[in-house]
C-alpha cells in the first residue's frame, strides 16, 4: 500500500510537472508562430496532412453517432409521446457536447499521435538538433505549422462531424422510424441558437484543437530519442489529450454555456 | 514539387467543406433559418403577461410561421409588456382587427405567438399595433384554478374570508 | 577554440572532470576515447546545445556559456556539423536539404541559392542526386549530402560526429578524401570525433584522447600515437583489459554466487 501510495504521488507530481512544462511550451510555440507564418506553404501542407486526412474517420464516426442518436432518442422520447423533440435534442446534444468532444478524441488518436510520432522521429534521427545547429529554431520550423494546423482543423472537423450526425439522425429517425420530416427540422430551427449552441460548440473545438496540438507537439519534441521513447510519448499524447479534453470541456461548459 | 499545388487545392477544398457544413447547419437547423433580414415589417402588441415568451420565438398564423418576435419591452407607464414582432412581407395583408395570443407548443414546449386573422377590409401596416391580444396561459395558474375550482365546486358555501 | 577546466554532470554521471584542450585555427583535431567518455557531449558544449557546469568554453574568442540565444545562433552560423547518421530532413529532397541553411539564414535570391547548392553538391560528387529524397540514399551518400549541407554557409569550423560509422570501405574512403580536400582548399578548422585510427591518421594533424572525464593525452597526432601512457596504449592497440577494466565494477564473483556467506 505504501509503495502504491508513493507511486501514485510520483505519478501525480510527474503529471503536474508535465502540465507546467506543456504550458511553458505553449508560450514558446505562440511566440514562434508569427514568424513561421511567412512560410505559409508549410502550414498548408500540415493542414492537409493533419486536417484533411482526418476527414474520413470524422465523417464515418459522425454518421454512426447520428444514426445511434436517432434510434435511442426515438425510443426514449416516444414513451412520453414527445418524439417531436427529437430534432431539438439531437441538435443540442451534438452541437454543445458530443461533436466537439467525440471529434476531439478521435482527432487526438488520428492526428495527435501522428504529430508526436513525426516530431519524435525527427528528434531521434537528430533532425531537430541539426536544425538548431543550422541556427534554425525547430519550434518555429517544425512545431508551429503542426500546432496551427491542429487548431484550425479541429473546428472545421467538428462542424463536419455535426453535419454528418444530423444527417445520420435524420436517416434513422425520419426515414426508418417514421418521424415526421417537418417536425425533425422545425424543432431545431425553433430552439437551437446559432451563436450560443452552434458557435459555442465550435469554440470548444478550437480550444480542444489548441490542447491537442500543444500536447502532441510537446510530447514529440521532448520524446526520449529512441524507439521506445517515441512509442511512450505517443501513448502519453493520447492519455494527456483525453484528460485535457474532458477537463476543459467541463470548465468551458460550466463557465461559458 | 509538382504535388505542392494539389496539396494546396485539397486543403482549400477541406476548408470549403468545413464552411459548407457550417452554412448547412446554420440555415437548416438553427434560429438563423427564420431570419429573412430586410423583407419584414414590424407590428406591436400589448400583453398583461407574456409568460416564458422569448425573443426570436416564432409567430404563426394557422400553424405556419410567418415571422418572429423581435423585441420584448415593458411600457413603464401602463406596465404592460410590449412585444414587437417582425412579419414577413409576403404576409402583408393581415386584417387590422386580427388578434394575437401566446401559446405553448405541446404541454411543455416553447412558447410562440399566434395570429388569429379578423375580417376587416383594412390591413395592418408597419408600426401598427394589434388591438386584441390574449395573454399567455400560465400552466401553474391553470392547474391551481382546476384544483381550487374542484374543491370550491364541492363546497359552494365555503368562503375565503373564513 | 579553447576549453578550460570543463566540468559537467549529466544526472548522476560526472561526464567531464576538468577537461583542458586547445584547437589552433586551421588544425584538424581528432578526438578519441572509450565509448561513454562524452566525446559527443564535448561537441554539444562547443555548439552551446548543452550547458556546462564549470570552467569555460571559448569558440572564436566568445565564451559559449555566456551567450544569449540570438548570439548563440549567430555563432552557429559560423559552424557546420556532420551528424552521426547525417540527420537529413526527411521531408525535403537532397537539393532542398542543402539549400535549407541558405534559405533560412540568408536573403540570397533563389537563382544564387541554386548556384551555391549545385556547387556544394558538385564538391561531394552528388550533383546528379539533387532531386532524390533522403530515404533513397545509401548511408555513404547521405553522409556526403550532410557534409555538403554542413559547409553550405562556408563555416570556419566543422564538427564531425562519428563520420565513418556504418559505412563500407569505399564510402569511408570518399568521406576521408572529402574531409582532406575541404581542409586543404578552404582552410577550415575541424574537430573529428571517431574511433578509426587508420582513417583519422589520413586527415588529422592533432589528436586528443579522452578517458574518465579527463584528457589523457593531446598533441601532434604521431607524437600521441608514440606516447607510452598505459591508457593510450590500451586504447590505441585495442586491448580488452588494462587501465580501462574489462569488468564493470562488481562485488567478487564468489559473493554474487553466495559462496562467501556459506563459509
Amino acid at each position: 500500500m505504501i509503495r502504491t501510495g508513493t507511486e501514485l504521488g510520483s505519478t501525480l507530481a510527474g503529471g503536474l510537472r508535465d502540465l507546467g512544462r506543456t504550458g511553458l511550451f505553449l508560450g514558446r510555440v505562440l511566440t514562434a508562430l508569427p514568424a513561421s507564418l511567412r512560410r505559409w506553404r508549410a502550414h498548408v501542407r500540415q493542414l492537409w496532412f493533419i486536417g484533411a486526412m482526418s476527414l474520413t474517420i470524422i465523417m464515418v464516426s459522425g454518421l454512426f453517432v447520428g444514426l445511434v442518436l436517432g434510434l435511442q432518442y426515438y425510443q426514449a422520447l416516444n414513451q412520453f409521446g414527445a418524439s417531436g423533440a427529437l430534432g431539438t435534442l439531437t441538435a443540442l446534444s451534438l452541437y454543445r457536447e458530443l461533436s466537439p468532444v467525440v471529434a476531439a478524441l478521435l482527432f487526438s488518436g488520428r492526428a495527435g499521435t501522428a504529430i508526436t510520432a513525426e516530431i519524435g522521429l525527427m528528434r531521434s534521427t537528430q533532425q531537430i538538433e541539426a536544425m538548431e545547429m543550422m541556427a534554425v529554431d525547430p519550434v518555429r520550423h517544425v512545431v508551429a505549422p503542426r500546432f496551427l494546423a491542429a487548431a484550425v482543423a479541429m473546428p472545421l472537423l467538428c462542424v463536419v462531424f455535426s453535419a454528418m450526425a444530423i444527417m445520420g439522425a435524420h436517416w434513422s429517425a425520419v426515414l426508418w422510424l417514421g418521424l415526421d420530416n417537418g417536425i425533425y427540422w422545425s424543432g431545431m430551427v425553433g430552439s437551437v441558437d446559432f451563436a450560443d449552441d452552434l458557435l459555442g460548440g465550435v469554440f470548444k473545438a478550437l480550444v480542444f484543437g489548441v490542447l491537442i496540438g500543444v500536447i502532441a507537439a510537446f510530447q514529440g519534441f521532448h520524446a526520449h530519442p529512441t524507439g521506445e521513447g517515441v512509442a511512450a510519448a505517443t501513448t502519453r499524447t493520447v492519455i494527456h489529450s483525453a484528460i485535457a479534453i474532458l477537463a476543459f470541456d467541463f470548465v468551458l461548459t460550466a463557465f461559458l454555456m | 514539387m509538382a504535388s505542392n499545388r494539389s496539396f494546396e487545392i485539397g486543403t482549400g477544398l477541406f476548408i470549403l467543406l468545413g464552411f459548407a457544413a457550417l452554412a448547412f447547419l446554420a440555415t437548416q437547423t438553427t434560429s438563423l433559418a427564420g431570419y429573412r433580414a430586410g423583407d419584414t415589417y414590424a407590428l406591436k402588441a400589448r400583453f398583461t403577461n407574456i409568460g416564458q415568451l422569448r425573443e426570436r420565438a416564432p409567430v404563426k398564423l394557422a400553424g405556419v410561421t410567418i415571422g418572429s418576435v423581435q423585441a420584448i419591452d415593458l411600457d413603464p407607464v401602463s406596465l404592460d409588456a410590449v412585444v414587437t414582432v417582425a412579419v414577413d412581407r409576403r404576409f402583408a395583408e393581415l386584417p387590422d382587427d386580427s388578434s394575437l395570443s401566446i401559446f405553448t407548443s405541446g404541454l411543455l414546449g416553447d412558447q410562440f405567438v399566434a395570429v388569429r386573422p379578423g375580417g376587416s377590409p383594412e390591413f395592418l401596416r408597419d408600426g401598427d399595433e394589434f388591438l386584441l391580444t390574449e395573454s399567455s396561459v400560465q400552466l401553474e395558474e391553470l392547474i391551481g384554478k382546476y384544483l381550487i375550482g374542484g374543491e370550491g365546486g364541492n363546497r359552494p358555501g365555503a368562503d375565503p374570508a373564513e | 577554440m579553447r576549453v578550460r577546466g570543463l566540468r559537467t554532470r549529466l544526472g548522476a554521471n560526472q561526464v567531464f572532470d576538468g577537461v583542458d584542450l586547445e584547437v589552433p585555427r586551421g588544425a584538424v583535431v581528432a578526438v578519441m576515447g572509450p565509448s561513454g567518455t562524452g566525446k559527443t557531449t564535448l561537441l554539444r558544449h562547443l555548439t552551446g546545445q548543452l550547458r556546462h557546469d564549470h570552467g569555460e568554453v571559448e569558440v572564436f574568442g566568445q565564451r559559449v556559456g555566456d551567450l544569449r540565444p540570438q548570439a548563440m545562433y549567430a555563432l552557429r552560423r559560423r559552424m557546420g556539423m556532420l551528424f552521426q547518421h547525417g540527420a537529413l530532413l526527411t521531408d525535403l529532397d537532397v537539393f532542398d536539404n542543402v539549400a535549407f541553411p541558405l534559405r533560412e539564414n540568408t536573403d540570397l535570391p533563389e537563382s544564387l541559392v541554386r548556384v551555391v547548392v549545385l556547387l556544394k553538391l558538385q564538391a561531394v560528387g552528388l550533383r546528379g542526386a539533387a532531386r532524390l529524397m533522403p530515404a533513397e540514399l545509401s548511408g555513404g551518400m547521405a553522409r556526403r549530402v550532410a557534409l555538403a549541407r554542413a559547409i553550405a554557409l562556408d563555416p570556419e569550423l566543422v564538427l564531425y560526429d562519428e563520420p565513418f560509422v556504418g559505412l563500407d570501405p569505399i564510402a569511408v574512403a570518399a568521406v576521408v578524401e572529402l574531409m582532406r580536400t575541404l581542409n586543404q582548399t578552404l582552410g577550415l578548422t575541424s574537430i573529428v570525433v571517431a574511433h578509426e585510427i587508420e582513417h583519422l591518421r589520413k586527415v588529422a594533424d592533432r589528436l586528443v584522447v579522452l578517458s574518465g572525464g579527463r584528457v589523457v593525452a593531446q598533441g601532434r597526432f604521431d607524437e600521441v600515437l608514440a606516447s607510452d601512457s598505459p591508457m593510450v596504449r590500451q586504447f590505441l592497440q585495442g586491448l580488452s583489459d588494462g587501465p580501462v577494466p574489462f569488468h564493470y565494477p562488481a562485488p567478487s564473483l564468489a559473493a554474487d554466487f553466495g559462496l562467501e556467506a556459506r563459509r
